[in-house]
């Protein structure tokens, strides 16, 4: 340890960093701890600078992560309103730009909106978002553009813009979906259901939000989520429930009150809702990679192509929990060898690989 | 560990102004709760504190081409924040005569603002704000930046625009009076 200077004086006390991380953040420290006890005017000095520090603390105001989140979307809100405005002088540009689109209308009509009735998408282009609606049977797998993947159970609806902006991902769920974000700390993930908020910045999750049940319920696999009331209904209730793995919480619609679920194993009706994914850790321990694909092929219920030759003595041994499912497969494709890379097309994964070795 | 966060917002900073947008809002999400407490030594108006957040941060952004890449980013977001909310400070109080004067300082701490269990830790508490509201106005910014935010005398003289022989004369004084005044609060125990 760093020899410390004479402290003689309460201003030298309050400006030693590591005298701030005995006091503040409880570090451990026996050269503090002997100072206090050397001497009353030192036991004395500490004292008074114990309380130096709560009169700044008191001074500070408490913030929540969300309330600071807030004042960045107001100030890039407004950094877009000036966008706004530059485009609109443009007025004549507007013009030309419509009368394209009017005229080769059909041509983009058909271009955006394939005339194929087995596929589900749909374009909103009056807010601007994607809209994927799941009418079939099966859960349904989507990929959002910063690498998140999304399962969507039947009879649900998620909505999201192509590109995130600037400072959040926001998604809009309809029904139930199990979520695997991508970590990124400068971009927390939204999900919004119903009256509930849910916040992340990287985890995996389920929410099961349909209109027609009383209650919304989410449902942590990793990593931390934070959950609060929708500004719809109490603007100004900003408090914040957190959940960390393994546990869940049920908002009563009815009432407006969370219950948190502190084991989900604890609560049958919680657990019921559970499926594979949700219970499965994703470690593979010299594991045949055929079977870790069709593994994924069970969960996200959709089809992995490769040439069966050149993988079959394949074995790998790797944690894939709480990556999505993109990340997930680069880091399988990593760890079968230089040359092997895939594609996500659809509901189908092609593997190119000329094998392990 | 100070050095490696200086080294580290400079960074961000020349992001900034190279328009990646991810350095911007974490620049802003680190400084938004320490730029609006030290808002709090100049006016209780909250909007006001946030308002002028917003602006500098507004600035920054769509001047970021224009912004200095080699500055002290602390002292700079200090400096420019404290500007940007004495204007309004001044446009709301109607004073023809613009100037740091008519700024006032001070700590503005109430019982049930201390969240503290122990009541005679809370007493201390109120005791040595007391003592710090007293000091000169000049004196008090230069102790919350020294003591509260942890500003070295430079980069004070940097935020209050004076020089660096008057911050040591600042500091040197208000520590005078503050160590006489709490010897005096204690005789009275």
């Amino acid at each position: 340890m760093k020899k410390e200077k004479t402290i003689v004086n309460i201003e030298d006390l309050i400006q030693n960093e590591s005298f701030r991380n005995w006091i503040l953040n409880n570090e451990y420290n026996t050269y503090w701890e002997d100072f206090a006890i050397d001497s009353a005017k030192n036991a004395h000095l500490v004292e008074r600078a114990k309380t130096f520090f709560l009169t700044f603390n008191a001074f500070e105001e408490k913030f929540s992560d969300f309330e600071v989140e807030e004042q960045l979307y107001s100030l890039k809100s407004k950094l877009d309103v000036d966008f706004h405005k530059k485009r609109r002088s443009s007025f004549r540009l507007v013009l030309a730009t419509l009368a394209i689109v009017l005229i080769s209308g059909s041509f983009f009509f058909n271009k955006f909106y394939p005339a194929d009735n087995t596929s589900n998408y749909n374009t909103s282009p009056a807010e601007g978002l994607i809209e994927q609606i799941n009418n079939s049977n099966a859960p349904k797998l989507i990929t959002l553009s910063d690498g998140s993947s999304v399962l969507l159970q039947p009879k649900s609806k998620l909505s999201y813009s192509n590109e995130f902006d600037i400072v959040k991902r926001e998604v809009f769920l309809e029904g139930e979906a199990f979520f695997e974000v991508s970590k990124n700390q400068y971009k927390p993930f939204f999900v919004y259901s119903n009256e509930v908020v849910t916040h992340v910045y990287g985890t995996s999750f389920r929410v099961i939000a349909f209109d027609e049940l009383d209650e919304v319920k989410v449902i942590v696999k990793t990593g931390k989520v934070k959950l609060r009331k929708s500004n719809i209904i109490d603007k100004y209730d900003l408090n914040e429930i957190t959940l960390l793995p393994n546990q869940a919480a049920r908002f009563d619609r009815n009432e407006k009150l969370f219950d948190k679920v502190i084991q989900i194993e604890e609560d049958k009706q919680m657990e019921s809702d559970l499926t594979k994914i949700d219970k499965l850790n994703f470690v593979f321990v010299d594991t045949p990679i055929t079977q870790i694909f069709s593994t994924i092929e069970d969960l996200y219920h959709l089809r992995i192509e490769f040439t069966q030759d050149n993988l079959e003595n394949c074995f790998v041994t790797t944690s894939l929990s709480d990556v999505p499912l993109p990340e997930k497969l680069k880091i399988l494709c990593f760890s079968i060898g230089d040359n092997t890379t895939y594609e996500l097309v659809g509901n189908k994964i092609i593997i190119n690989s000329d094998g392990c070795k | 560990m100070d050095f490696n966060k200086n080294l580290v917002e400079l960074l961000f900073w020349k992001d900034i102004i190279s328009g990646d947008e991810a350095a911007f809002s974490s620049i802003f999400k680190s400084y938004y709760k320490p730029l609006f407490n030290f808002g709090k030594l100049y006016t209780s108006d909250k909007s006001i504190i946030n308002d002028s957040i917003q602006d500098l941060f507004m600035d920054f952004w769509e001047k970021r081409k224009n912004l200095n890449p080699d500055v002290d980013v602390k002292s700079y977001i200090f400096g420019g924040f404290r500007n940007k909310l004495f204007k309004k400070i001044n446009q709301r109080s109607f004073i023809k005569q613009f100037g740091d004067d008519n700024v006032k300082v001070g700590f503005e701490l109430s019982y049930e603002d201390i969240e503290i269990e122990k009541e005679s830790d809370k007493l201390k508490v109120l005791k040595l704000n007391k003592i710090l509201n007293q000091l000169p106005p000049k004196q008090k910014e230069v102790i919350y930046l020294k003591f509260f935010k942890g500003l070295d005398n430079e980069q004070i003289a940097e935020v209050l625009k004076i020089n660096y022989q008057s911050v040591k004369n600042h500091v040197y004084r208000s520590i005078l009076v503050l160590r006489e005044k709490s010897k005096k609060e204690d005789h009275k125990n």
